[in-house]
């Protein structure tokens, strides 16, 4: 008895004592608020990151079931997109940690998460980068600071850029860290060329968009400098911000309109010798040409060997056709004012035979009429190549539709019905589509055979059939705030998602192959997937 | 406690009951060989998996009901009893500042005692059970719709205490056989881990919910429910 009294009592009393000294703290992730990009799509997957807990959610969607898979990312992530061309990989740019107490200081990084998971491939770009450019086949990303973005560093330097080569593996040398020439700005935009022909090869330029320069890298000799060419002259204070570029790559010519001018510049790339293996073999040469009256919009038109630029400026009323190189503009007044151009081919109701033509639209004073050009012989024919139409409404936006030469024309009147028209560009008519939503945030299928609509709040999906333009809708159970057409496997039928309100992730999977409400199906809470393992998922 | 939880309580207890009646033995504890008491206490979970279900650092507490006899005097100071409990615990927290989460836990079990009467007043003990938890966790989303997750899993403890007894303070009421008793025990409760499969439950309404579109569930991960505890009981012995 004595050994029970001594050995019952203690053994209780550690049992206690163990409890009491085991308690976990909270995870720190469930006290962390909840903060995610609207969600990308790449191939059959749909990735939503997680910012403060620095985790990409990639649920696919390719499957029977839903499937949520979690990769962890780099430090504060800044921006998610789907990597252009056909790779079908979501880049996510996180901008690091400065360290804090507890978080030891981490670079900056670019994620390229791929479709089927796996490991990403993690690309040090080190600089807190806030912004990300691509050219159109996804081979290279440009990393760069945009203006009036806070660095939250001691010393930034927002002139530098990384550039990547996304279809190469991360490596010292790749991303490529430099730092471009500046006259006292900091880029606004990275746009990239189609490749271009200069010195007798192709070459793929990173054009760097800084108030009143431009700045050009070859990204096939990343190691050659820089051109930096201003559009202004260094005592000319005018804030002259390119928001335009254009890319003849047959003619090695860049063109750029910019915001507060009324000229476009054209620059000619010219061959050079280059003066060492690090120097370039092009240089510049600066052309400014008078495009009237605040140009908005412009367009590449005519073979290459006749290659002119079409600029449509609301302030004088007028398109014109820019020889750059003949240094000749040809003046078109116009009945409507525009602020776009649609470039086309198709027929017309005098000529059944297709031909480019461009549609001019977007009039700033709210007048309800397009206008139509027929680019063949329009130098000489000028205003007599202008046919007008007048719509029942004004343009709010415009949806081109080419494959149908036609185009969905969003009054975005207000009202309730009769939003939408459809303007048939070969026989000029207009037909109004009777319409209870906007084209707002109307998504094509992979294919192009379906323009879909979710107003925001609806509870009901809808599309257009653009073979026969026949719409349809499908009921869902809760409202809809998007919808996004996903392609098929190997060329079969896509899945349609329809997202739904809620912090936790919801969405209906409609099938685009058999579209009814019978065959979707929905899921809730897949951004909570393996919620429980919180910071250790 | 749903219909289910409540038939299994009842078998449980009437199981107990049986299994007493048969045991013929009188001792001193024979007396008042039957104990039912509540009892109320804090449990300390030790993996983060709770933390999703608990907001801050005070532990959790169960409450519950035991129903007991003794069936066995191993000697002069040895007696051997069995109970049927159900306790319940709950916590609600929120997660990620936007959802609500709650989780209720049932357990149901059943248990020996060892009581060891070194004195008559104070009795030391040690209980081992073994029953089944029901987990009841729900996620509250942003947008007002609810996700819950039931789940039974295994469970069984080891605990030992000190028990206690009054003097028979009832007899001049007529009940000679009352006692009241005060218990502390402390221990731990192992639960199998169970994994969660959250989704929205139907609608009530047999029309609506058959019009509802098909619903996957989506996997919240693996809760390990076992913890230390600390039992206090406030019993009555017949």
């Amino acid at each position: 008895m004595n050994l029970l009294r001594r050995r019952l009592l203690p053994a209780a009393l550690g049992a206690l004592a163990l409890g009491l000294t085991a308690c976990p703290d909270r995870d720190p992730l469930f006290d962390t608020g909840l903060d995610t990009f609207a969600p990308v799509a790449a191939g059959q997957t749909l990735t939503w990151v997680d910012r403060r807990a620095a985790v990409a959610r990639t649920v696919d969607l390719s499957g029977p079931t839903v499937v949520t898979r979690a990769t962890p990312l780099g430090r504060d992530p800044i921006l998610a997109v789907a990597r252009a061309g056909a790779a079908a990989e979501v880049l996510v740019l996180s901008r690091g940690s400065r360290g804090e107490q507890g978080v030891a200081p981490a670079p900056g990084t670019l994620h390229a998460l791929l479709p089927a998971g796996g490991a990403p491939r993690t690309y040090t770009v080190a600089s807190p980068f806030n912004a990300l450019a691509q050219n159109a086949d996804g081979r290279f990303a440009v990393a760069y600071f945009r203006a009036g973005a806070a660095s939250e560093r001691l010393l930034s330097n927002p002139n530098q850029i990384a550039v990547v080569d996304l279809a190469a593996a991360p490596s010292e040398r790749n991303p490529a860290l430099r730092t471009v020439r500046s006259f006292g700005g900091v880029p606004n935009e990275v746009v990239f060329s189609p490749p271009m022909m200069i010195s007798g090869s192709a070459r793929t330029l990173a054009v760097v968009l800084s108030d009143a320069y431009v700045t050009l890298l070859d990204l096939a000799n990343p190691a050659r400098p820089e051109i930096s060419v201003r559009l202004t002259l260094p005592e000319d204070a005018r804030a002259i911000r390119p928001t335009q570029v254009l890319f003849d790559g047959e003619q090695g010519t860049v063109y750029v309109r910019a915001a507060a001018s009324n000229d476009v510049y054209a620059l000619r790339l010219v061959p050079v010798t280059p003066d060492g293996p690090q120097a370039n073999d092009f240089r510049p040469s600066i052309n400014q040409l008078a495009a009237g009256l605040n140009p908005s919009d412009m367009a590449l038109i005519g073979a290459a060997a006749e290659r002119k630029l079409l600029v449509v400026s609301p302030g004088s009323r007028d398109a014109r056709v820019i020889d750059a190189r003949a240094n000749t503009t040809v003046t078109i007044p116009l009945d409507a004012a525009a602020t776009r151009i649609l470039l086309f081919a198709a027929a017309s109701p005098r000529d059944p035979m297709p031909a480019p033509r461009a549609l001019l639209y977007g009039d700033p004073s709210g007048a309800a009429a397009v206008s139509f050009l027929e680019l063949d012989d329009i130098t000489a024919r000028r205003g007599q190549n202008v046919e007008t139409v007048r719509l029942p409404r004004a343009v709010g936006s415009l949806l081109p539709l080419p494959e149908r030469d036609a185009v969905m024309i969003d009054h975005a009147s207000g009202e309730s019905t009769g939003q939408i028209s459809l303007l048939d560009l070969t026989r000029r008519t207009v037909s109004p589509i009777l319409a209870e939503v906007s084209l707002t945030g109307a998504r094509f299928d992979s294919d192009r055979q379906r323009l879909w609509v979710a107003p925001r709040g609806n509870t009901r999906v809808g599309w257009v059939d653009l073979r026969t333009f026949s719409p349809g809708e499908v009921r869902l159970d809760q409202p809809v705030v998007g919808v996004i057409p996903l392609p098929g496997p190997m060329g079969a039928p896509g899945r349609v998602v329809a997202l739904h309100e809620g912090a936790e992730g919801a969405l209906t999977l409609l099938d685009a192959a058999d579209l009814r409400r019978e065959t979707a199906r929905t899921v809730r809470g897949f951004l909570l997937e393996n919620l429980l393992f919180g910071a250790a998922r | 406690m749903n219909a289910r939880t409540l038939n299994a309580a009842v078998l449980s207890l009437s199981l107990t009951a049986l299994g007493a009646s048969a045991q013929a033995q009188r001792t001193s504890a024979a007396e008042s060989p039957w104990s039912a008491s509540i009892e109320v206490g804090p449990v300390w979970h030790h993996d983060t998996s709770h933390t999703a279900f608990h907001d801050n650092s005070n532990p959790p507490t169960v409450a519950g009901l035991a129903f007991g006899r003794d069936v066995a005097h191993l000697g002069p100071l040895l007696t051997l009893g069995v109970e049927a409990a159900w306790t319940n615990a709950g916590s609600t927290a929120t997660v990620r500042e936007v959802f609500a989460t709650s989780l209720v836990t049932n357990r149901l079990h059943g248990g020996l005692i060892a009581r060891v009467e070194l004195w008559r007043w104070l009795t030391p003990y040690v209980r081992l059970t073994a029953g089944a938890a029901h987990l009841n966790a729900s996620v509250e989303g942003s947008n007002g719709d609810t996700l819950t997750a039931t789940r039974w899993t295994p469970q069984g403890s080891l605990g030992a205490g000190l028990l206690l007894t009054s003097g028979r303070w009832f007899r001049g009421l007529g009940w000679p056989r009352g006692k009241l008793a005060i218990g502390v025990e402390g221990g731990y409760q192992y639960t199998l881990p169970a994994s969660l499969d959250a989704s929205v439950p139907a609608p009530a309404d047999e029309q609506a919910a058959a019009d509802r579109l098909p619903a996957q569930s989506v996997p919240l991960g693996t809760l390990h429910a076992s913890a230390a505890y600390l039992r206090i009981t406030f019993n009555v012995r017949f």
